[in-house]
């Protein structure tokens, strides 16, 4: 019970996006389209699990004035391992993110977790709290790249719901992005306002 | 634990060793399909730009500096039973929206552009990043009004010469609000076409 409620606090509680605000730069960079923010989200998912797991593991080995090198070190080692996983078997997915693969070792979710959560906890915990995390990021860089994708382009996930020409620019360049994002924020807040 | 200089030294030597490993035998793992995967890339993006032809084609490209240039495009020469029948071009511009645009270009037998892929570009979604599709587009438009049918000037297939964009004086429309794209992605083309021409001069 209290690892679904991990997981569940990373989705809703603490979203990583709507609540602690954090990881902006791919949330606005990469979620020009669905596709490539569910793809964004669960790649970092990925890399937050693994990192979250060995830093838990490692937690007792590390003195505490080498701590930041020591969790980056593992990041970084974790989002190289994706990237080359990705240009060997998911090649297009790989250029379509492009530069944000290798951001993600800067990404503040991964370092904020290992540090406020990773480093304290057990190792199923980490991991189940890399999970909801993760799926907590997945879900909103997929909900922005939805909302922007068929606000812009007309489409979802490529299928068409309304012609092209009514489609507004504006919501395909980062502009858009930081309008949808405040109204999904705003939204959250009142919802979970309600629920509290 | 207790922290002093050999702890510190110690743990970051074991944590950087560990991943150092597992980093190799990953890269182990990955160097081949990464390999593979780059070669097939290439392979259809040729595929995509030349016109058939009969036997293979050579693998090794022909490395051409244009004049004026520093950095080299490379040359993908055709044959058909073993005489040149056009050439493959990967040229470049660095006039993008967003820097660097590579792009694939055919040529086929008489010089002209059989077809192109746009291979690299970082261009504005919705707006530059239309260049593969907008430079091959040959849609016919009625005029209801008028009963006319008009060609659009988007097409750069099969031509045989220097381009520039309508706004500039030129032969092709660019793309609608994505000027400098256009301009850029022309450039590349221009480029790709300079040093087919060199190509084809050294081997008449």
């Amino acid at each position: 019970m209290k690892y679904l409620e991990i997981i569940f606090n990373g989705i809703w509680r603490s979203n990583p996006t709507f609540v602690l605000v954090l990881g902006m730069c791919p949330t606005l960079g990469t979620t020009s389209s669905a596709i490539t923010g569910l793809s964004m989200g669960l790649a970092t998912m990925f890399v937050l699990m693994c990192s979250n797991t060995s830093i838990s593991a490692i937690k007792s080995l590390v003195p505490s004035q080498v701590r930041i090198p020591a969790y980056i070190i593992v990041i970084a080692s974790f989002v190289t391992m994706l990237q080359m996983v990705m240009q060997a078997w998911l090649p297009s997915l790989n250029d379509a993110l492009g530069i944000f693969i290798p951001l993600i070792v800067v990404n503040c979710i991964l370092l904020g977790r290992a540090e406020m959560f990773a480093s304290k906890n057990s190792v199923p915990a980490s991991l189940c709290d890399g999970l909801g995390i993760g799926l907590g990021f997945t879900f909103a860089l997929t909900l922005l790249g939805c909302l922007r994708e068929a606000l812009g382009a007309g489409t979802i996930f490529g299928a068409r719901i309304y012609p092209e020409e009514y489609g507004s620019l504006l919501f395909i360049l980062a502009p858009g992005a930081f309008i949808v994002l405040g109204f999904l924020i705003a939204a959250f807040n009142k919802i979970r306002g309600c629920e509290e | 634990m207790k922290s002093n200089m050999l702890t510190m030294v110690a743990s970051l030597t074991l944590i950087a060793g560990g991943m150092g490993a597992l980093l190799g035998v990953v890269h182990d793992a990955t160097a081949e399909p990464i390999a593979k995967a780059q070669e097939l890339a290439k392979a259809q993006a040729l595929e995509a730009v030349l016109p058939p032809m009969d036997n293979g084609m050579t693998k090794d490209p022909i490395e051409i500096t244009v004049e004026g240039d520093t950095r080299p495009v490379q040359l993908y020469p055709a044959f058909d039973n073993g005489n040149p029948c056009g050439a493959a071009v990967e040229t470049w511009t660095m006039d993008g929206f967003s820097g660097e645009i590579t792009v694939m270009v055919g040529f086929n037998a008489n010089g002209e552009i059989s077809g192109f892929k746009v291979l690299q570009s970082a261009e504005t979604p919705g707006l530059g990043a239309k260049a593969d599709e907008w430079f091959r587009s040959e849609v016919v438009n009625d005029e209801p009004s008028t009963g006319a049918t008009a060609k659009n000037k988007r097409s750069i297939i099969g031509t045989k010469d220097e381009l520039k964009v309508s706004k500039d004086g030129g032969q092709i429309d660019g793309i609608t609000a994505a000027t400098i794209t256009s301009r850029a992605f022309l450039d590349a083309v221009n480029r790709a076409r300079r040093a087919y021409n060199q190509y084809s001069m050294i081997n008449d």
